[in-house]
């Protein structure tokens, strides 16, 4: 069977760490197929990149260098190019702001199926995925024919890994970046207000279960007693009540406290991204099928509105 | 300038998911737009609303069912709705994003619009990939995860939404694809009149065979073997109790951790 390959993150210079869980994905999966599994990296100052995705199960690198920073003009010729040289029999990237902005115009492009956010990925005379539907209540196992494109959910794969000894080859493609009709202009990164939630040890964090944006009064008065900080979820950060930089999830802060008091968050797939790290999950929530109980160490069905009343008492 | 806007209507599950290993049974469901589209409709009407001579045309891929959400994007202000269905698609168990992309890229080549905008995904399929498969299919420019939209003659200056606090800054040349992230603006309600006028609007309906002479274009490219449960490897603890009981079990978490003591 010819290759799977893989494609590497990266921007600004850093390596996107779920690249190692892209990876060992690649790998397991080249394992499964007897095939072997190779990286593409593109971009300028490759080197240093090269070393840190050279691991244990790697066969092959490819290089292509490239002008500037991502941009989705410049990874689809890229890659196409190299697919009609290599004919792999996967193509895998991660399901990122970055991977889902060129993975599916690569499918569209090449003509073959493509598989968003993908949480496993099994073989059996086809390829059989899992992706998750209605907000992570329903699974859908879904069958494709090779070749296909697939991305993965980031997390959804380990990260650990050991040195390899992998060959390096470069690969020319030739990119014009006058012809580049997407340009970057900047990065910027959101202001940290008068609380840092990346750093709190303690963080009370509410999400549209609050219904009301003077309802937040409740948080701030439980949070206040209790000590600990205040983050969201995304609807209250949209909604204007909080600003950007107590946002909790993937394009948020990623948080990792002793302990992450969730009220009112049914957990998204950004979101629970985004509390893996915490050491201690308790969750408040009034449904109980909410996705948030499955990441959760203690869970609390139930009403916000009696029982942080009730905990501010506890305190008093 | 013509803006065309993709829109969804969806099934929120109330508590119970009734489905068959191919079939999802959306009885218990509550129907409504796509949380995402919400914010691509408003996108849409407030650029037709600053440059003179705009018409936004609305596009759903459903059943007649689904006429009276876009009934809502038509009393927002969307000038005119069309709906696409067949009975090749009534028989499938979901839509893919390479079918629905394909299907919407066939409707939109017939509009020559300036710009498309849609949901960064649907909360039903979460493929959040649409948006760019459509592009690339019609053969437009894109940014997804949009957070900021400004379009001045043939170029939209771009604020996306990356990882961790970061954004980007970027622009496009148009004609392009916006998938439109939720929070980049304040989707308006419909006002009575406006429900009133949607009655009045155009809702056009098209079947596949509208759209091509060759129903093979749309066959999916991938299958459905079967839904299921997630499986939960979590040992979760549940508390239970009255909310007072269960306040006392959290205070004691809380305290074995060194907190809230003082």
């Amino acid at each position: 069977m010819s290759p799977v390959l893989l494609i590497a993150e990266h921007r600004q210079g850093f390596l996107n760490p779920d690249t190692l869980g892209l990876l060992n994905a690649g790998i397991e999966l080249a394992t499964i197929l007897e095939t072997e599994a190779h990286v593409v990296i593109i971009g300028k100052n490759l080197d240093a990149l090269a070393q840190d995705i050279n691991i244990d199960g790697i066969h092959k690198i490819h290089l292509i260098s490239a002008p500037s920073e991502y941009t989705h003009d410049v990874y689809i010729p890229a890659i196409s190019s190299l697919f009609n040289k290599l004919k792999p029999s996967l193509i895998l990237s991660l399901h990122t702001s970055t991977g889902s902005d060129y993975s599916p115009a690569i499918a569209s492009i090449l003509d073959i199926p493509f598989l968003p956010d993908v949480i496993e990925i099994n073989y059996t005379n086809q390829i059989e995925i899992i992706h998750e539907m209605y907000s992570s209540k329903i699974q859908a196992k879904i069958a494709s024919q090779m070749p296909a494109v697939i991305t993965i959910r980031p997390g959804a794969w380990p990260t650990t890994t050991s040195p390899g000894n992998a060959t390096l080859e470069n690969f020319d493609v030739d990119i014009s970046e006058g012809l580049l009709n997407f340009k970057v202009k900047d990065y910027e990164k959101t202001p940290i207000g008068d609380v840092d939630i990346s750093t709190s040890d303690l963080l009370l964090s509410v999400g549209r279960g609050i219904e009301e944006e003077a309802n937040l009064e409740l948080i701030f008065s439980t949070a206040e007693i209790i000590g600990a900080a205040v983050s969201s979820s995304r609807p209250i950060v949209d909604a204007g009540w909080l600003p950007k930089d107590r946002q909790v999830g993937q394009s948020g802060t990623k948080i990792s406290p002793s302990i992450y008091l969730a009220v009112g968050i049914s957990g998204s797939v950004q979101h629970i991204a985004g509390i893996k790290n915490s050491k201690v999950i308790i969750s408040i929530n009034k449904d109980p099928k909410a996705p948030i109980f499955d990441v959760s160490d203690y869970g609390v069905v139930g009403d916000l509105f009696e029982i942080l009343p009730a905990l501010i008492e506890e305190f008093r | 300038m013509r803006i065309l806007v993709a829109i969804t209507e969806v099934a929120t599950p109330d508590d119970k998911i009734d489905f068959s290993d191919k079939s999802i049974t959306e009885t218990n469901f509550t129907y409504g737009l796509n949380e995402w589209d919400e914010y691509a409709i408003e996108e849409a009407i407030q650029i037709s609303e600053s440059s003179p001579e705009s018409d936004v045309i609305s596009i759903t891929i459903a059943p007649p069912s689904a006429e009276k959400t876009i009934r809502m994007a038509l009393a927002k202000g969307v000038t005119k709705a069309i709906r696409v269905w067949d009975p090749q698609l009534e028989s499938l168990p979901f839509l893919d994003s390479q079918l629905k992309a394909k299907i919407l890229s066939k409707v939109a080549s017939t509009l020559s619009p300036d710009v498309i905008l849609t949901g960064v995904q649907s909360s039903n399929d979460c493929w959040g990939s649409t948006g760019v498969i459509l592009a690339a299919e019609i053969g437009f420019n894109w940014a997804t995860l949009v957070t900021k939209l400004d379009i001045s003659g043939k170029v939209a200056s771009v604020r996306r939404e990356l990882e961790n606090g970061v954004d980007e800054i970027a622009e496009v040349n148009l004609p392009a694809v916006f998938t439109i992230q939720t929070g980049i603006n304040e989707p308006r309600y419909a006002s009575l009149r406006g429900i009133k006028q949607a009655q009045q609007k155009e809702l056009e309906v098209m079947s596949l065979g509208d759209l091509s002479s060759n129903l093979d274009e749309f066959k999916p490219k991938t299958n459905l073997i079967e839904f299921s449960l997630p499986i939960s490897n979590n040992s979760i603890q549940y508390i239970e109790g009255t909310p007072s009981e269960q306040a006392t079990q959290i205070a004691t978490i809380l305290k074995d951790h060194g907190f809230g003591g003082s």
